[in-house]
């Protein structure tokens, strides 16, 4: 059996290794506990059926009083996602100067900490967990040049600290409640209960802490904050928004379970994953920033994802696990394209970047890939989770939406493009890509394309699904992608890159007592509605 | 009348937003530290007066049979050993950044740090 507390304590172990001796051998050890990790989890995904579970007791006591880890197929999408990301990510920033051994313990500390989450089954072990990630990235935020992005690290670690109260006041009412942390034993006192009144405010608790987690609509003030500080390197924003950011729609996803037969909770996702996902995209289309582009796309993605959760089918389930998936790989894959573009052109205004398909057409390649992933195209990753999340949505939502993350790529497409202006120096130079750079890259690249090609497959091995799809619906689809793109293409190009409105949306930055009063009305507004 | 509503439930909450209140109303990032450490204090009281009553004894000890004794849950004020734990060295961590902070933008309020921030760049 494998044995679960090893995905937790690898990473860590080895990051200590390679803080005291940080010599070839300790990255030997960081390659070889990632492909331990890799194959192990390549073992699990192909022998674990839908519905078991791997078990790890931690103590001879057995729950509710013991403590065990468990590994079912909703944790394994994590997990998998994790370790893979984390490996491609390694594999892009060890040859780098800022890859210091206290960089390398935080980083991979992450990682296990992250794994330990997944694997969790109650409830204060989970908080304790998401104080632990909160700080290690807080201290990853600012690794490079402390100065700069104190304040991004601050406003993250303040903000997610109320959250965190929030959480933890609701775990102590659930407890007193209940007497339970376990996830399933909490599931099984509910069942049983009376008065299901007597919920609402634990939940309201829980769901303002991690909605803010997850970066749900009005509480994602700090993501950008966080994910695009422009002095931390692309690798952590890539960890930040490809994996961190889940860990609040993992724990969201616990608590639907929970409380999902109880209160209204669906609807409650469905609306705000909504108002996430438009709001996502009208901010990303009105940054210049490239790295806040992509982190308000992040937290549009994230929308998209509550929507699928949100009708709670088994397809727009599937569908919002599988864009987790595929938004983890993407994202992070543009963030790194960013990260070097940023050094290339030395700015960050995306508006001043252009010339890229003469200047490195591989380059131009992996980024098309992971736009077309992003938008949706047919054969691309973001394609058939989109179709499954859209399964019983509204079609004019799902385009307005798809249209919103057209919009924006824009911006990214016309980096392609040659511009008049540029100074010649510019475009004669070359990147400077090292070869294990380029094996990341081209390895989230060829996923994200993997994902998109293979779908049944991957659906059949992860959750023993299959999903009814014919040639022509996907000439359709084609189709439709098609005209969406040309509409949006002609909409930014003529009026939207010129648009004085977008300016307005610009200036839109909370401060901590913003936030602060956001998170207050959130929790009033959630109480409201679960006590009408 | 009044007794019946001072619990250690109700102070907790009431502890709790006024702690949120102060990182809603104080532009001075000391005091939001402060209110933080507020709001943690207001759970640590909540947990360990989750199941308060006068007759029970604080802990099962070795000598007292268990059947003659209520005693009270001793998991929450475990959980709360952990929590305290926590809180401490969070606050350590932002009062760090708070000090950096500070010797950056040279002012400890909230509002002037944006606009400072704004004019840096």
């Amino acid at each position: 059996m494998i044995h679960l507390l090893l995905y937790i304590f690898m990473p860590i172990g080895v990051s200590f290794i390679h803080y005291f001796i940080h010599n070839k051998i300790s990255k030997l050890l960081i390659a070889l506990t990632q492909t331990m990790m890799l194959l192990s989890n390549l073992y699990t995904v192909v022998t674990l059926n839908r519905g078991d579970v791997l078990t790890n007791a931690l103590l001879n006591i057995s729950l509710p009083y013991g403590m065990a880890l468990e590994l079912d197929d909703i944790a394994l999408v994590f997990i998998t996602l994790n370790v893979v990301l984390f490996s491609a990510m390694l594999l892009f920033a060890m040859q780098k100067p800022y890859f210091k051994p206290s960089f390398g313990l935080i980083f991979l500390s992450l990682e296990g900490v992250l794994n330990a989450i997944f694997l969790s089954t109650d409830l204060f072990n989970v908080y304790v967990l998401l104080e632990i990630t909160t700080v290690l990235a807080t201290l990853l935020i600012m690794s490079q040049s402390e100065n700069k992005s104190v304040y991004h690290a601050l406003m993250y670690l303040m903000t997610n600290l109320v959250s965190m109260a929030f959480f933890l006041l609701g775990i102590g009412y659930l407890y007193k409640i209940t007497g339970f942390l376990d996830f399933k034993h909490i599931q099984l006192a509910l069942s049983s209960m009376a008065d299901i009144r007597q919920l609402n405010l634990p939940f309201a608790f829980l769901f303002t802490g991690i909605s803010l987690k997850a970066a749900i609509f009005p509480l994602f003030s700090w993501l950008p904050k966080a994910h695009a500080a422009p002095s931390a390197p692309s690798v952590v924003s890539a960890i930040l928004s490809g994996i961190m950011v889940k860990c609040g729609i993992y724990v969201l996803i616990r608590l639907q379970m929970i409380f999902g037969p109880y209160l209204p909770m669906d609807e409650l996702i469905l609306v705000l994953g909504y108002c996430t996902s438009i709001i996502g995209f009208l901010l990303a289309l009105s940054q210049t920033q490239i790295k806040l582009v992509l982190a308000y796309s992040t937290i549009s993605q994230i929308g998209l994802i509550l929507i699928g959760l949100g009708y709670h089918n088994d397809f727009s389930y599937i569908g919002s696990l599988y864009h987790i998936l595929s938004h983890g790989l993407f994202k992070p894959l543009l963030f790194l394209i960013s990260g070097l573009l940023i050094n290339y052109y030395h700015t960050h205004d995306i508006d001043n970047m252009s010339h890229l398909w003469r200047t490195s057409k591989p380059l131009s390649i992996l980024l098309l890939v992971s736009l077309f992933s992003i938008t949706g195209a047919p054969l691309f990753s973001g394609a058939m989770s989109k179709s499954m999340i859209g399964n019983t949505a509204p079609t004019w939502a799902m385009q307005f939406i798809t249209l919103g993350t057209m919009l924006y790529c824009i911006k990214f497409l016309n980096i392609l493009k040659p511009k008049k202006n540029l100074p010649s120096a510019l475009t004669e130079r070359r990147f400077d890509i090292k070869k294990t750079q380029w094996l990341s890259l081209s390895i989230l690249g060829s996923l994200s394309l993997v994902l998109g090609m293979f779908t049944p497959f991957i659906m059949t091995l992860f959750w023993n699904a299959h999903y009814p799809s014919h040639p022509a619906d996907f000439l359709f689809k084609g189709l439709n992608y098609m005209v969406l793109l040309f509409i949006s293409y002609f909409l930014y190009q003529l009026w939207l890159s010129k648009s004085k409105a977008l300016t307005v949306l610009r200036q839109i930055d909370l401060t901590f007592n913003q936030s602060s009063i956001a998170i207050m009305i959130y929790f009033a507004l959630v109480l409201a509605y679960l006590s009408k | 009348m009044i007794d019946a509503w001072i619990t250690g439930e109700s102070v907790s909450l009431v502890l709790f937003f006024i702690g949120l209140y102060g990182t809603i109303a104080r532009r001075n990032i000391l005091k939001t530290i402060i209110s933080l450490s507020i709001m943690q204090v207001a759970i640590i009281l909540f947990f360990i007066s989750m199941n308060e009553n006068v007759d029970t004894a604080p802990i099962l000890r070795q000598g007292v049979p268990s059947a003659e004794l209520v005693y009270a849950d001793p998991v929450p004020q475990a959980l709360m050993i952990t929590a305290v734990v926590i809180g401490v060295s969070v606050t350590a961590l932002c009062l760090t950044l708070f000090i950096s902070l500070y010797h950056k933008y040279g002012t400890t309020n909230w509002k002037k740090v944006k606009s400072r921030r704004e004019n840096l760049k």
